[in-house]
């Protein structure tokens, strides 16, 4: 029995091989479809994941905890704690201290706002110099905040003042550190915006090991548990849950909670689900074409056997032995070709990763795959057995001739079948909704549509092609009649013309989609960069980065100073140089300046040496000191300190700032108590001597305001041209010594713009916000927008001058930015770091957009593109083995032509004609449902990225009908016929 | 317009080593109907082809009115028409297109060729069929739409090789008539057959045995 199988392979050689790779590409592409579709959930999860910011991969617990017997054991048992509620060991927990406090120079006239962190390892992730701190009052010292105490070199001390420590500290600098250019990306700092060190920021952590807190004799302190997703591989199910448990432990215990987990969580399954879309599309294309194709050819390879097996039934031939006759060569090819299959999909997915992804990481065959593939095999089977039953049950006689069978009512009603589903799907997208703009599910109804175009040719070739033959006959046009002819009643023509329709229309629709998505993703790059280039910088003050794109591009023509915030409810605030909008695209600059930056009190600038605060005290009390804090021109903090002496009476305090010869903005002075008994009346200058205010103008109500975090505490009196302020604080264990007159030189509630629906600027859901840190500040939403360049989806735009000067700190926590315009020139970030940035990173639209059709529908599309491609390759199999099973008929009938005297160049001719006939007719009829699916997919049609491959496509597979037509005309050439050809 | 096809001393075979016929000499002449007889394999067919060029023989030679034929198209070109055993018929077409297109091809105008092809198919009965495709006729009909073409085709030899196989009674009559009118209007007319009855209305016999022939009836 094997025998009989193996010798009706070997019958047709070319046709069962031409199965058997049709049956490989069919296993392959149901292997490598799950295959691909994880791989690229993967991917996109990583990728997620690796651009995920920090702080969106962790859990960051702060808690006031007191100190019982020690810190560490205090810090033990938070940890243990929390651990309790998040046992995960994907987590990584670092477990810390990050107090506030205020580090002084030995005049106390210095000071930065360094918080005191304990974090171990925190050494390996700066760039030391000097030592790790070990012992206790040990400290690593950033070198910004060194040289603003004023303290060069190792081993100075300096003096820090513990919130909620009466005792100060004498710190010994044992090592200064530099932030690591990437510190932003380093999830070892979680994010915390205090705590990650960034270059030229004066109030960088100061280090020390626990040794420091466990000699400081403090009552509490701020311990931090920070937990971190060190790797992709992350349960995500998991995190809702663990979300819950920590927010539940954060109420039970008094926990400070924070985390951007559900921005992560959001952006991987936003971009999983856009995956899920667009992937099985192009899958499911690719599986219906290769099982298609497949039982096609099945079909005329059991039509090329019916003979043998009509004639079997003749001799009685055992049912089950010719059952193997027919059937069992197809199987048997397949089956063999299963595992060559399997692999030939791992390899495929495998090349895929490694190009697509750059993935190098293992690719398990998994069992969804392998499943895939039986399905497949299935399938194919059940369909090549399906028809070959049909094609068996026909009349004895007609077998025995040869006869192909007429069309079959199953296959009218598949046509019909798929006609519905086209409709229903072109019915979706004229009609349906718009909400989805996925290139992927676009696709569905045009290739329907064009599916149900190559049918529908099918059904209309013959016709046609009969009366053309028919009439080119008449007239005595041999050629032209004859190759009609073929394309008539050629058993598989109209599968062929059916094939080319569907092969040319997809890889017309995929190249679309293809050069869509890619446009779709430079405009999401640039909607979510904000401009053509963006860069990360670092800078000692938001007003530094302001002055410094102002020093680089003086004129305002391509470099817009922008700072980044994470707002609470989800949002992202972008703190833009307004009047400098224009260098990122759609927005109306003027209005908008009239809007975010309307003009408020001016603000107080000292050009001078000293700044002279005319006070009257009613009566005597201790010495105050007050210090006078500023901007200097280039946006460094200058502070300096004065004491108010004790005697009753009008008094000059003179505040030396030297560095403000070319001029400072006073932003605050600071009491470290209530004065209570100061009044103040005047403010001058000297070095030029020079009235700032005095007066009413002094004494306005309008000009000063209280610092935020106080705003209940402090009470501003201004009246007889006199202003004073008094501090009653409202819970006596939080004392604050930072009791601060601030200048009024900003809009309240601050003007912002919002993307949002219309009715935000009516109502007061958006009225107050912490913008870049703190208490809430108020706000008022002047304007809405659909989407806002930079942060299309959740955006807040504020102007950056007033929302800093509102922020009451001169501290830069805040992403820092610089967005080049098109206008921007070739040395545009030497000029930004000549004016003093220090460059982090270089985002380019280019390079985000490339990211981008790497993810989503990017991905998808992939397996599209694989698809259309294979699909051409199986169209091509199908040809040839129509042509192979064909082959010897046509010679047989064109031989006997020859030998009736149709003329050698005539035969030659129509012989050429055959398939090449075929497909050359097809391609009309596929360029009008290319247009058709076209226009259902609202193609844009880039002519020059859509004609190449449809050009390829053509012109293969007129090769490939060629090349089958040319076997045949030289089997029919031999010359003058003086033997039996053909055979 | 007649002619005399003659074959003389041919050996000829399908393999250089082996010949299915040595040796053979017959003279088909115009007005005349010879059949060529013999049991199944004997090389009637094989024969048939030697005088219609598509067969070349290893020696001795075939020969019109003196002119050797050199192959298919010069017998063609001469008008040696040939009813092959299994009809030759090019199944994609229909019995009237493929009486059409040959004649086309042999250089009648298609009008002319028109209305040749519904006499001839008239003439064999079967012109209600000149519609259908091949594959949609019976086996008879078939044999018949192959002989309405070499009929259409009024060649000055006529070669036909078992064309009332598979006919009836009637038909066979009707067939040998228009054979013997084919003579009757001056062709050389050889019909293969192993059909004694056919045979018998023939004016020769050739008769094949193992490879030899021996002229049972006729002149030689
Ligand atoms: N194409 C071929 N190649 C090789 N040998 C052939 C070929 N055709 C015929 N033969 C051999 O030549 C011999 C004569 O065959 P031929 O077809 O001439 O017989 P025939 O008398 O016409 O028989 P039938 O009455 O069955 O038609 C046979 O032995 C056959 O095997
Ligand atoms: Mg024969």
């Amino acid at each position: 029995m094997l025998r009989l199988v193996l010798a009706a392979l070997r019958y047709r050689g070319g046709a069962t091989l031409a199965l058997f790779l049709l049956g490989v590409v069919a296993v392959a592409a149901g292997v490598a479809v799950p295959l691909y579709t994880m791989a690229a959930d993967r991917f996109a999860v990583e990728s997620e994941f690796r651009h995920a910011a920090p702080v969106d991969r962790s859990i960051a617990i702060t808690s006031q905890t007191p100190v019982i017997d020690s810190v560490e054991y205090s810090l033990q048992t938070l940890v243990t704690e929390v651990r309790e509620s998040a046992p995960q060991q994907e987590l990584t927990a670092i477990t810390g201290i990050l107090n506030r406090g205020i580090a002084l120079d030995s005049t106390q006239e210095l000071w930065s706002a360094s918080p005191l962190a304990v974090r171990p390892g925190a050494c390996e992730h700066v760039r030391m110099t000097g030592k790790c701190p070990e012992a206790a009052n040990e400290a690593l010292v950033s070198t910004s905040t060194l040289s603003r105490l004023g303290l060069s070199g190792l081993d100075g001390e300096f003096r820090y003042n513990l919130a909620g420590s009466p005792e100060p500290l004498i710190l010994r600098v044992v090592g200064s550190y530099e932030p690591e250019l990437n510190t932003d990306r380093d999830s070892f700092w979680a994010g915390r915006p205090q705590l990650v060190p960034q270059p030229l920021r004066v109030a960088n952590p100061v280090f020390t090991p626990i040794q420091t807190f466990e000699t400081a004799d403090v009552e509490s302190i701020y311990a931090t548990v920070d937990l971190v997703i060190t790797g992709p591989d992350w349960p995500y199910e998991q995190l809702g849950d663990l979300r819950i448990d920590m927010t539940k432990a954060a109420a039970e215990n008094g926990y400070e909670l924070n985390d951007g987990l559900p921005f992560l969580l959001r952006n991987i399954q936003q971009a999983r689900d856009r995956l899920r879309i667009s992937a099985p599309l192009g899958a499911v294309t690719l599986l219906l074409l290769a099982l298609a194709i497949l039982i096609l050819a099945a079909g005329h390879l059991a039509r090329g056997r019916q003979r043998e097996n009509a004639l079997g039934v003749l001799r009685g031939t055992l049912g089950r032995h010719r059952f193997f006759l027919m059937r069992g060569p197809t199987l048997v090819v397949l089956l063999i070709g299963a595992p060559f299959g399997a692999a030939a999909g791992w390899l495929l997915v495998r090349a895929l990763t490694l190009t697509v992804f750059g993935d190098e990481g293992p690719l398990p065959m998994s069992w969804q795959a392998l499943a895939a593939g039986g399905v497949v095999l299935f399938l194919a089977m059940v369909g090549v057995v399906a028809t070959e039953r049909s094609r068996r049950s026909g009349p004895l006689l007609e077998a025995l001739r040869g006869v192909p069978p007429r069309q079959r009512r199953t296959g009218l009603i598949l046509d019909f079948v798929v006609a519905a589903l086209a409709l229903a799907a072109i019915g979706q997208t004229l009609f349906g909704e718009q909400n989805t703009t996925s290139a992927g599910v676009a696709l569905a109804a045009p290739i329907l549509a064009a599916v149900t175009l190559g049918l529908l040719a099918t059904r209309l070739v013959r016709p046609t092609a009969t009366l053309l033959g028919g009439a080119r006959l008449r007239r005595g046009r041999l050629v032209s009649g004859l190759a009609a002819i073929q394309l008539a009643r050629r058993p598989g023509a109209a599968q062929v013309v059916a094939l080319v329709v569907i092969c040319v229309a997809l890889v017309g629709l995929t190249a679309d989609a293809w050069d869509r998505t890619a446009r779709e993703a430079t405009a999401q790059a640039v909607a979510q960069l904000g401009a053509q280039q963006v860069l990360t910088v670092a800078a000692e003050s938001r007003p530094a980065l302001l002055a410094a794109t102002h020093k680089a591009d003086p004129e305002g023509k391509w470099a817009m100073a922008v700072s980044r915030a994470r707002l609470g409810h989800g949002r992202t605030m972008i703190a833009v140089d307004t009047a400098r909008l224009g260098v990122a695209s759609g927005y109306d600059t003027a209005q908008l300046l009239r809007q975010l930056h309307p003009p408020v009190n001016a603000p107080i600038v000292v050009q001078g040496t000293g700044l002279v605060l005319e006070t009257t005290l009613l009566e005597a009390v201790a010495p105050t000191p007050v210090t006078a804090v500023l901007l200097g021109p280039d946006g460094a903090t200058v502070t300096a300190t004065a004491l108010i002496a004790a005697q009753a009476g009008d008094q000059a305090v003179e505040i030396p700032v030297p560095a403000c010869a070319k001029g400072c903005r006073l932003a605050w002075f600071s009491f470290e108590r209530s004065p209570d008994e100061i009044q103040l009346k005047g403010l001058r200058q000297s070095g030029p001597d020079k009235v700032l205010l005095t007066g009413p103008a002094m004494a306005s109500a309008a000009r000063w305001r209280a610092s935020f975090d106080l705003a209940s505490e402090v009470t501003i009196t201004a009246k007889d041209d006199t202003v004073s302020l008094r501090y009653r604080p409202a819970d006596t264990r939080r004392i604050s010594r930072d009791i601060r007159l601030q200048v009024a030189d900003a809009p309240l509630p601050l003007p912002v713009a919002v993307v949002g629906p219309r009715e935000l600027e009516e109502t007061q859901e958006m009225s107050a916000d912490s913008l870049f840190t703190g208490v809430e500040r108020p706000i008022a939403v002047v304007r809405t927008f659909d989407s806002l360049a930079g942060v299309p989806a959740d955006g807040v735009l504020v102007d950056l001058e007033y929302t800093d000067r509102i922020a009451d700190s001169v501290d830069n926590a805040a992403e820092l930015q610089v967005w080049l315009g098109p206008a921007a020139p070739d040395d545009a970030i030497d000029r930004l770091q000549a004016a003093g940035l220090v460059l982090v990173r270089a985002d380019s639209v280019a390079e985000r957009a490339a990211r981008g059709r790497l993810s989503g529908d990017g991905l998808g599309l992939r397996l599209q593109l694989i698809a259309a491609a294979l699909a051409v390759a199986l169209a091509l199999l199908a040809i040839l083995v129509l042509a192979d099973t064909d082959r010897r008929n046509r010679v047989a009938e064109l031989v006997s032509l020859r030998e009736q005297g149709l003329s050698w160049h005539r035969v030659r001719r129509v012989a050429h004609a055959g398939y090449l006939g075929v497909v050359v007719a097809a391609l009309p009829v596929a360029l009008v449902a290319c247009a058709v699916a076209w226009w259902l997919a609202k193609a844009h049609l880039s002519l020059f990225s859509v004609a190449p491959p449809l050009l390829a496509t053509a012109l293969v597979m007129m090769a490939a009908a060629w090349w089958a037509d040319h076997r045949v005309a030289r089997a029919v050439a031999a010359p003058g016929l003086t033997a039996e050809a053909g055979q | 317009m007649s002619a005399t096809l003659a074959v003389e001393h041919i050996t000829v075979g399908y393999t250089s080593d082996s010949a299915v016929l040595r040796d053979i000499s017959v003279v088909a002449r115009a007005g005349e109907l010879l059949a060529v007889t013999g049991s199944s394999g004997a090389g009637k067919t094989t024969l048939l082809r030697a005088m219609a060029g598509s067969l070349r023989p290893s020696s001795g030679s075939v020969t019109m009115d003196g002119q050797p034929v050199r192959d298919r198209d010069d017998a063609i070109a001469r008008r040696i028409v040939w009813m092959p055993q299994h009809n030759g018929l090019a199944p994609i077409l229909t019995a009237g297109e493929n009486v059409h297109v040959i004649l086309v091809a042999n250089g009648t105008s298609p009008d002319d060729a028109r209305r040749i092809t519904a006499e001839s198919l008239e003439s064999v009965g079967l012109a209600e069929q000149a519609g259908q495709l091949v594959e949609e006729l019976s086996g008879g009909q078939q044999q018949r739409a192959a002989i309405a073409r070499g009929l259409a085709l009024r060649g000055v030899v006529v070669l036909a090789d078992e064309v009332t196989s598979e006919l009836d009674a009637v038909n066979r009559q009707r067939v040998l008539d228009l054979l013997r009118a084919e003579a009757r209007r001056g062709a050389a007319v050889v019909l293969a057959t192993h059909d004694p009855e056919a045979a018998a209305v023939c004016d020769a016999e050739l008769h094949l045995t193992d490879g030899t022939a021996e002229l049972v009836r006729g002149k030689a």
